[in-house]
């Protein structure tokens, strides 16, 4: 580089330096060579002197009429709003959520119960019944059947149905290919005695060849 | 050759608090105190209202564009980690708050209110009047370069922050701005000291 280069790029650098070491933000090594430049260039120096009163000029401009306080009131009413809108929000959003969370578990609850429901209804037969069975146990029996008998063969219908009329007993399936009965009070039959009584008297009939509780002794009645 | 003054202290540093004074403001602006709040409210309302003033002179989007800087600043104190300096932080929200007001408010830019180039105003004005007015006449961002460096006095560094832009940019803005003042003054009102045209 030739010593013209030189200054030319000295020129240059200090030039665009100089509104830095004016408003005093230049490094000190900037400002010396700003400094060193000065003294050797009078168009830099015209510069530095016309930026130096520039920034005086700038300084001394005035700043535009303002009141601070009635400013600064206007923004704390926005503040407060916003504060008062945020904490109106969380209520919101808290009741919203708790609601959320309610209603999340009412209907978690409601797809167990049916998710649950339709597994034992297709499971049911294995799960809701017991895999074993008594002798005298049989799925032909009615649930609601109190007593199983066994009656003479020789027993006519009329006999049948006095008897049955006089205990307020009614068939409610059989006979069973083992001849039995299954027998049950009469639907709106005022409770008169209980089945023990009622397997008593059954017993007590010739033509009753075997009676007993459905439940294996446990009273009904 | 005259010898002229080499070094020039930042004279913005005296009537305007510390940074180090500024980043406890702020912290404690970030735990919600509202003394403090106002207390940098205060600290700041001139520079800004100054600054935007190079911008705008409707009173009212300046204010506008203050009490959203502040918002923002009020909002966001626990965000600042200190990589730059407060007043770097506040004035560079100011500076894209002060656009946007000024976009939503076309004709409230001070180009706006400035005189044609050639015109001649009256001898006697004052100076600042005619600094005001070259300056009105330059485009905005080296308007913004300029008043930063020389009001504010911030470093080219600091501009670069402040306009988020780089120090490249910065350095032709001010080049541009000081060709042109150069041009506009004389005509505005002779040159700023008399002796340089």
């Amino acid at each position: 580089m030739s010593s013209f280069d030189e200054r030319f790029a000295d020129h240059r650098e200090a030039w665009e330096l100089i509104p830095w070491v004016v408003n005093g933000t230049a490094t000190e090594q900037e400002r010396a060579l700003v400094h060193a430049h000065l003294a050797g260039c009078a168009d830099c120096t015209s510069e530095f002197r016309f930026q130096s009163e520039l920034r005086t000029a700038v300084l001394g401009t005035s700043t535009p009429d303002a009141n601070a306080s009635a400013s600064f009131l206007k923004l704390s009413t926005r503040l407060d709003s916003a504060s008062a809108a945020a904490a109106t929000y969380r209520r919101r959003f808290a009741t919203f959520t708790g609601r959320r969370t309610l209603l999340a578990v009412v209907a978690l609850e409601a797809v167990c119960v049916i998710g649950l429901s339709t597994a034992l209804s297709v499971r049911g037969p294995t799960l809701g019944v017991a895999a074993y069975r008594t002798l005298g146990a049989g799925a032909e029996f009615p649930r609601h059947a109190t007593i199983r008998a066994v009656l003479d063969p020789a027993l006519s219908l009329s006999e049948l149905q006095a008897m049955l009329a006089e205990l307020q007993l009614q068939i409610v399936a059989g006979p069973s290919a083992a001849g039995v009965f299954s027998l049950a009070p009469e639907a709106g039959a005022p409770p008169s005695a209980s089945t023990a009584q009622t397997v008593s008297k059954l017993r007590s009939r010739t033509s009753v060849r075997f009676a007993e509780p459905m439940d294996g002794g446990t009273d009904r009645r | 050759m005259q010898a002229i003054a080499m070094t020039s202290p930042r004279p913005d540093q005296a009537p305007f608090s510390s940074n180090s004074h500024e980043v406890v403001l702020l912290r404690q602006v970030a735990a919600g105190d509202r003394v403090a709040f106002e207390s940098l409210y205060n600290a700041y309302f001139g520079r800004l209202s100054r600054f935007l003033g190079r911008l705008t002179t409707r009173r009212e989007v300046i204010e506008e564009a203050i009490n959203d800087t502040l918002w923002i600043v009020w909002q966001k104190a626990g965000d600042f980690r200190g990589s730059s300096l407060v007043s770097t932080w506040i004035i560079g929200i100011a500076y894209r708050r002060g656009l946007m007001a000024l976009r939503r408010n076309a004709s409230a830019s001070v180009n706006a209110m400035a005189e044609e180039p050639g015109h001649e105003p009256a001898v006697a004005e004052e100076r600042e009047d005619w600094v005001s007015q070259g300056l009105a006449h330059l485009p905005i961002e080296q308007r913004s370069t300029l008043e930063l460096a020389y009001y504010l006095g911030h470093s080219c560094q600091e501009i670069a922050q402040i306009m988020d832009c780089s120090v490249g940019t910065v350095k032709a803005r001010m080049f541009h701005a000081r060709v042109k003042l150069r041009n506009l003054l004389p005509t505005l009102g002779g040159s700023v000291t008399g002796d340089h045209s």
